[in-house]
């Protein structure tokens, strides 16, 4: 891919900035007089607002929501889209809570063996495939205890106020190193360094950032997911480890890490077939994800659409 | 410059061109001979995109032994036959030239 071709595709996905710097402050406000309660009072009046005035965002919230829930109705179908704004605003609010208060959240973990071996033990690096579903920075924070780096693979905060009240939820405090999936070959290369050094390379599992997708199932119709953490792991030699984190009570997460592959090409098929069964693994658990938990699902760009196909 | 080492480096980017051609599909059907040595890789060149790149490391790895380290080299070693080749002729440990 092009840089050129980068830019096109990284405007085209660029998500129009929310919220500012005054928005934030009352937040702020409200957090430090009402605690979280208080803040997340404020979020219903705000996401209302959106939901009656930004087009766009409904649009994006829509498109899930229609996939999710078939034969709603409309009015039914705006509800829906509502309580994902709100899920989506608490979670930013949480973000920000961790910054300031890492051990704020109790946080629960679903493991194997296996798994934890692999993140805690092992001298390969992992890929960490997770997906903007659930509060996966609040899991990440929690993996402070780990010997390994974590590498994130994302872009960069387009919106300065966010970013610098989020400032990766507090993930700064640890090593971690951020890999821009839009700089030189997409930094598959950096990926692939830090693979070699054992590091764990966070991925998101539901952004193409232009880059190649394959056609899989998901919500009862084709659509389209990237499969280059596949193929990198598959190159390192390294597990793919899928990354689930949702909110069991005002407090407390859970953070499902037990389940794991090892892509290993085999003969017989072609590698595109063999990427293809690995990711269609992959978006199979993230749809019974979405299933039991509908609102903690954010995907706000179309994925059942390719990228440049009116996506 | 030798002409031993001009020699080797031919050598390599005549195997480096038949690698690419039978490992990347998007290549699969050229012939090896019509890549020029200084043809630019990625974009509007030979047009790999960033996936390729992934091949092109293991490629090196398994059949020159040869490991990208420093990562941050990789847009001067990626740039093309010729840039690939020097960079294998200067890291490939000496049993395997």
């Amino acid at each position: 891919m092009t840089a050129a071709d980068r830019t096109e595709k990284s405007s085209a996905i660029r998500a129009k900035r929310r919220g500012n710097s005054l928005g934030i402050w009352f937040f702020e406000i409200m957090l430090r007089a009402f605690g979280l309660k208080g803040a997340y009072g404020l979020l219903h009046l705000v996401c209302l607002h959106y939901l009656l005035f930004d087009r766009e965002a409904v649009a994006a919230g829509m498109t899930y929501v229609e996939k999710r829930f078939p034969g709603s109705g409309v009015l039914q179908n705006y509800r829906h889209v509502y309580r994902l704004f709100v899920n989506q605003g608490r979670q930013l609010i949480d973000r920000y809570v961790i910054a300031g208060k890492p051990d704020y959240f109790q946080y629960e973990q679903i493991s194997t063996d296996e798994t934890l071996h692999a993140l805690q033990e092992s001298t390969r690096g992992v890929v960490l495939l997770t997906s903007h579903a659930g509060n996966w920075q609040v899991a990440l924070r929690q993996m402070g205890h780990l010997k390994k780096r974590i590498c994130l693979v994302m872009r960069p905060e387009d919106n300065p106020a966010l970013r610098d009240s989020l400032q990766l939820g507090g993930l700064e405090a640890k090593p971690v190193k951020v890999i821009d999936p839009l700089g030189h070959l997409g930094g598959v290369l950096e990926m692939m360094q830090a693979l070699g050094e054992g590091d764990v390379v966070c991925i998101m599992g539901d952004r193409a950032y232009g880059f190649d997708t394959l056609e899989v199932p998901f919500l009862g119709e084709p659509a389209y997911f990237p499969y280059g953490a596949f193929l990198v792991a598959a190159a390192a030699e390294c597990p793919v480890l899928a990354l689930l984190t949702h909110k069991i009570s005002e407090r407390a997460y859970i953070a499902d890490i037990s389940n794991m592959w090892y892509p290993v090409y085999g003969k017989g098929k072609s590698k595109r077939e063999q990427l293809s069964k690995w990711l269609g693994n992959y978006v199979s658990l993230l749809e019974t994800f979405v299933e039991k938990h509908p609102y903690e699902c954010f995907l706000f760009h179309n994925v059942w659409a390719q990228e440049g196909k009116g996506a | 410059m030798t002409v031993g080492k001009e020699e080797e480096l031919a050598s390599i980017r005549e195997k480096l061109k038949v690698l690419l051609v039978s490992n990347l599909a998007f290549l699969d059907e050229l012939d090896p001979a019509s890549i020029k040595d200084d043809e630019i890789l990625f974009g509007e060149g030979l047009g790999l995109d960033s996936l390729d790149a992934v091949e092109i490391v293991v490629l090196l790895q398994r059949h020159f032994d040869v490991h990208i380290k420093d990562m941050k080299e990789g847009r001067a070693v990626f740039y093309s036959i010729d840039t690939l080749a020097r960079y294998v002729h200067e890291n490939i440990p000496k049993d395997k030239q």
